[in-house]
């Protein structure tokens, strides 16, 4: 019989539950683990500067490649600093596996003098799927089976393992039952429930598509996380039904397919708007009618549309929308499942389809226009648009992988780039957490081998990781980061504009160099203010062999339009003070007729919906 | 008569209670609270660069001046990031006050989807003595009073509220006479004042303490810094009872302090250290906390007095004497009981446990490897006279037997086990709160990594800190130049050997500065 260490049977049983990838933080405690882990055949241990980022960096991982992974830290503050990562994790129901020590004290329920003591299992309760305590070297190996199986239950997101830090100053001499044996990782693939729909729902929802003369297609992050990206493009193709995408399923449909609306949610504008009030059937599908989404309610959405909610979760169904026919199933099976009935049943779209679909991409067409016409002017500094156009093209040319970060900066960059595939541009939205940027995109390079990946980024969030150019450096990433220096947190100063008489507190950052930051960790570094530099100076960035930042000096007075949308339904049941709101606006002069104009014109045909052109055109 | 909103209401009650500085990044639903607080300018926003800082920050500030610090974070993505820093005031007992907005009152409870939102009060829940959901606007005043009368009082520790953004957004007329009734004055929402305690335990305390040949006492729980019985160490000179200090009070005492052994964890993990605790006949506790929960398992001979001034923190049969009052007042009625004492004081005892508690130390500091020794010579001198010290990393470990024998008041350790790399942060906060001191973090690399990107708010608030980090011990594949990463932020850099003084690099105030060895 083999004497074996804590450590040991702690590295197994990760390895055993198919774990193939550790983040984790040095650690006097932890070293021994990393040392077991390291000798696994095919394990993979790397090594952040904090514990927030190598929790991120394992979720950006997982939502890239597809497989497992962990993050591994310490107790107390170390622990709860992973926190964060594991929120966005949970928010957009990604299956991250997350480890820390605890004391070995059971925890006090009455929060008395002894502070450590405290319930650390319990933190995470509110943002995770389930939990565990691992209280015996025995319990290990299941504990790590039961944490992977129920990341990926029905209702999919991460979940925490805390384990006594005594057990790893054990040995233990007797075989551990479910304990593998040694040798390589199978590094686990994610899996998916493929629930069949019920034959008497799908036959209703064939029926209620059947009849319907303005239908829509909801793409959510559930497309995604089901692989069902290509089947939704095929049925949208195959009838002629519309479709737009959820800020979670950004990518589920391209932006730039010819039946999408455009970028997720109400980046599309006007577009996505007037389907939101004129459809009459929704397909939904994987998608959670998230606060991003307007929870599909009234005012934004029309009360008289009928819905089909197609979801694996059944505690998802119903939860904010009350749809006509729920369907419990996956998508891609249901998918398959609708389309065998459309077909058996010789479905033949209405002319009626045609002109909707029609109207729909025509306001797309005319708000591109608009969009890119207004970015071009003659700005006096670099506009944001441009730089995500321009960026964009890059990234199409290059077949790159983007990561961004930010505030309006995703929304420029949804707005303004380019169509992207199911898993090629990645942002925590759920939790539209700041900060993220240059840990997800470490775990996404690290999943991405091949290629290079783009990180374009608010110059607010840009610093929240900032050590983590260090592992950038070291793991020499092919990472090029774009921040968009707007030299402030310029999305909630667009709010300080608009509602609080321009008085600025705390959304403005000073003029900060970020080329000379990045350039200190021995990253290539440079600054660019124009147009027209962009391309060279990324040209320039790849030329260097390694890892680069290049920060872009952008205008603080531009706005994305669509920014607006998410505005309403965030100050929903807030009261707005009017005379405060006539003031800022009169005050907000500043920022010049033209950008007023751009904006009242979103309001307009967005928001109010008064387009007469658009119908005419049809 | 006045429209006021919540977030005015908010930023009206934290005025009240003498909050000067708010660390907080901002989020959309705070915009009432910042457009309050943009209005008066009595109160700043501090903005670092993660909100894990914000609650560092609030730390480091309130620990250096004993006032009210707030950390407030933005709904769910913000707080989130708060928790790995508010467990450190939770860890250390500092009276942080955390606040945050929350999704609107009427769908945040259960969660269903909202952007941003989690159950947040439940994040919250385990790490603060007290957290609420303020439902109604007019309980605002009520419950920001509560959280600061919850975290100071008894054992102080972090609190917790969320506003919903209706709460926040919502407005009223208010007439100054309704405004008056709903604003009590701070005074009127809680007890400031001593706690002479329960008298018949205080009565047994000094008849055990009188008969004692062998006494030692522990101070812990932080229990003598600024905002925590500062008057304390007037109260153990006139007590002339040897004592310990635990971590959490590293900054209180000195070598001004004649009764002060050093600190705890370096004196029970010297041999001789070991066998004074275990001849001791009587151990005096004040506050108790992790460190002297050790010091009591290894007094197994002495009698035990507690004072505590949350009598839920009072030991059960183990302590012979528990006494629920304020430490100042306790120490005060000890000391005035033996100093009515018959018989001989036990100088002897006293001699030999002082003499111990200085080779502790020295034991301590021989362990120190050559570039931590180097930074230590560093600080000896008259530079480190008025300075705040805050040792973070590797060096932490020794910091506490250094300043034992220094006529310092002033260090601050960082528990690296607990929290990671909490010092520059913490540095920051000491330097705002204490704009006519230096402050100095003593750091290694590893420590200093956590958190580097508040060198950037640092240098634009002019709270100039100066770094001296231990770069000789590589950390585990940590492959930057940390003099050009420091450059990049700003800072000049200097490294020890040069003929360069500590002196010299804090001439420069204001400017971040960095001695590297
Ligand atoms: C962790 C976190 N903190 C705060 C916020 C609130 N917030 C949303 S957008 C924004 C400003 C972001 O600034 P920047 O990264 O520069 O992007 P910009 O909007 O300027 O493009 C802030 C503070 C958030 N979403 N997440
Ligand atoms: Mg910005």
């Amino acid at each position: 019989m083999k004497t074996l260490s804590g450590s040991q049977v702690l590295a197994r049983s990760i390895a055993g539950a198919g774990i193939g990838f550790v983040f984790t933080v040095a650690a006097p405690r932890l070293q021994p683990v990393v040392k077991s882990l390291t000798s696994i055949d095919g394990m993979t241990v790397i090594h952040a500067r904090d514990e927030t980022a190598a929790a991120m960096m394992a979720d950006g991982y997982i939502r890239r490649s597809g497989r497992f992974a962990a993050v591994l830290t310490e107790c107390h503050g170390r622990s709860l600093c992973q926190i964060a990562g594991v929120t966005n994790a949970w928010a957009d129901k990604i299956p991250l596996i997350s480890i820390s020590l605890c004391d070995d004290q059971a925890p006090d329920a009455n929060k008395g003098v002894n502070r450590s003591a405290y319930d650390a299992n319990r933190v995470f309760e509110p943002v995770t799927v389930w939990r565990n305590r691992v209280s015996s070297l025995a319990d290990a190996p299941k504990a790590f089976q039961d944490a992977v199986t129920h990341s990926q239950g029905s209702r999919r997101g991460p979940v925490h393992l805390d384990i006594e830090a005594g057990l790893l100053e054990r040995q233990i001499e007797d075989e551990i039952p479910g304990l593998p044996q040694e040798g390589p990782v199978a590094h686990r693939k994610l899996t998916h429930l493929r629930t069949e729909g019920a034959e008497s729902a799908l036959g209703q929802a064939v029926k209620l598509l059947q009849t319907a003369r303005k239908p829509l297609i909801m793409a959510g992050g559930g497309v995604k996380a089901s692989g069902a990206s290509l089947d939704v493009v095929q049925f949208m193709e195959r009838y002629g039904v519309p479709g737009c995408t959820s800020m979670a399923g950004i990518g589920a449909i391209p932006a730039d397919h010819a039946y999408c609306l455009g970028g997720p949610s109400y980046t599309a504008g006007e577009a996505f708007h007037a389907a939101i009030k004129q459809a009459d059937v929704v397909l939904a599908l994987g998608c959670s009618f998230s606060g991003l989404e307007g929870f599909g309610l009234p005012p934004l959405w029309s009360k008289k549309i009928k819905c089909i909610h197609v979801d694996n979760n059944p505690n998802q169904i119903g939860l904010n929308i009350s749809p006509e026919i729920p369907v419990l199933g996956d998508v891609k099976t249901v998918l398959a499942q609708m389309a065998g009935m459309l077909e058996a049943s010789s479905f033949v779209a209405p002319d009626a389809w045609a002109n909707w679909r029609l109207f729909l991409s025509n306001l797309k067409r005319e708000r591109k226009t608009r969009l890119h016409n207004f970015a071009s002017r003659p700005w006096g500094a670099l506009h944001q648009g441009l730089l995500a156009l321009e960026m964009g093209k890059i990234v199409e040319k290059e077949n790159l992988v983007m990561v961004i970060d930010g505030g309006n900066t995703p929304l420029y960059a949804a707005m303004y780039g380019p169509g992207m595939s199911p898993r090629q541009t990645f942002f925590p939205f759920g939790m539209a957490a700041l900060g993220g940027g240059v840990p997800y995109a470490i775990g996404v390079a690290l999943a991405a081998p091949e290629k290079r990946v783009m990180l374009i980024t608010g110059d607010g969030s840009c610093l929240y990781a900032v050590s983590e150019l260090e592992t950038i450096q070291r793991l020499n990433l092919p990472i090029t980061i774009v921040v968009n220096n707007d030299s402030s947190w310029n999305m909630i100063k667009a709010l300080q504009d608009s509602l609080f008489e321009c008085n600025y507190v705390g959304t403005c950052l000073p003029d900060i160099d970020y080329a000379r930051i990045a350039a200190g960790f021995g990253l290539h570094g440079e600054r660019v203010k124009s147009a027209d530099q962009l391309a060279p100076a990324y040209e320039r960035a790849v030329q260097s062999g390694g890892p680069a930042l290049i920060d872009c000096v952008t205008d603080c007075k531009n706005l994305p339009d669509s920014l607006l949308s998410f505005a309403m339904v965030e100050f929903e049941g807030a009261q707005i003070n009017p005379v405060k709101l006539v003031k800022s606006l009169w005050k907000g002069r500043d920022m010049g007729l033209s950008r007023a104009l751009h904006q009242a014109s979103y309001v307009r045909k967005a928001l109010v919906g008064f387009n007469p052109m658009a119908k005419r055109r049809v | 008569m006045k429209i006021t909103t919540g977030g005015e209401i908010v930023v009206k009650s934290l005025l009240d209670q003498g909050v000067r500085y708010v660390f907080s990044i901002i989020g959309g639903q705070m915009g009432t609270i910042y457009d309050a607080i943009g209005k008066n300018p009595s109160i700043d926003v501090i903005t670092p660069r993660s909100e894990t800082s914000t609650a560092l920050m609030a730390c480091g500030y309130t620990v250096t001046t004993g006032l009210p610090a707030v950390a407030m974070c933005t709904v769910g993505a913000g707080v989130v990031y708060e928790v790995g820093g508010l467990i450190k005031a939770w860890l250390d007992y500092l009276p942080v006050i955390s606040i945050a907005p929350q999704v609107q009152s009427y769908k945040m409870k259960p969660n269903q989807e909202n952007l941003q939102a989690c159950e947040q009060d439940l994040l919250f829940s385990p790490i603060t003595k007290f957290n609420a959901i303020v439902y109604h606007w007019e309980r605002i005043p009520q419950l920001i009073n509560r959280a600061f009368r919850e975290a100071a009082s008894g054992i102080p520790g972090p609190v917790h509220l969320d506003i919903p953004v209706d709460v926040l957004f919502k407005h009223r007329f208010l007439t100054s006479q309704r405004k008056k009734r709903l604003l009590p004055p701070p005074h009127q929402s809680r007890y400031i004042g001593p706690i002479p305690g329960d008298a018949p335990s205080l009565e047994k305390a000094c008849g055990l303490l009188k008969q004692a040949k062998k006494p030692v006492a522990v101070i812990g729980q932080g229990m003598g810094r600024a905002g925590r019985f500062p008057q304390i160490k007037a109260c153990l000179e006139r007590l002339e009872v040897p004592f310990l200090g635990t971590r959490l009070s590293a900054g209180a005492f000195d070598a001004e302090d004649s009764f002060f052994m050093g600190d705890a964890g370096s004196f029970a993990n010297f041999e001789a250290g070991r066998k004074i605790l275990e001849q001791a006949d009587c151990l005096l506790i004040a506050g108790l906390d992790p460190e002297s929960q050790q010091i009591l398992k290894i007094a197994q001979n002495a009698t035990i007095i507690q004072v505590e001034t949350d009598p839920d923190a009072l030991l059960g049969q183990e302590t012979a004497a528990p006494v629920f009052a304020d430490p100042e007042s306790a120490l005060n009625r000890l000391a005035e009981a033996l100093a009515r004492r018959k018989g001989r004081k036990p100088v002897a005892w006293k001699n030999k446990a002082l003499k111990t508690g200085e080779a502790a130390a020295q034991q301590v500091l021989k362990a120190a490897d050559g570039p931590i020794r180097t930074a230590f010579e560093l600080l000896d001198g008259d530079s480190l006279k008025d300075c705040i010290l805050v040792a973070d990393g590797a060096p932490a470990a020794f910091a506490p037997a250094f300043l034992k024998s220094r006529k310092h008041a002033g260090g601050h350790i960082m528990d690296q086990g607990a929290t990671a790399g909490a010092g520059l942060p913490y540095a920051i906060g000491a330097a705002l709160g204490n704009p006519d001191r230096s402050v100095i973090l003593l750091c290694d690399k590893e420590s200093l990594f956590h958190h580097l990107r508040e060198l950037q708010p640092a240098e634009e608030l002019g709270a100039g800190i100066t770094i001296l980090c231990v770069d000789a011990a590589q950390g585990p594949n940590n492959a930057a130049d940390l003099e050009k990463v420091l450059q990049g932020f700003g800072c000049h850099v200097h490294r020890a050997g040069e003929k360069i003084s500590m002196a010299n690099v804090l001439r420069h105030k204001g400017q971040a500065g960095a001695v590297l060895v």
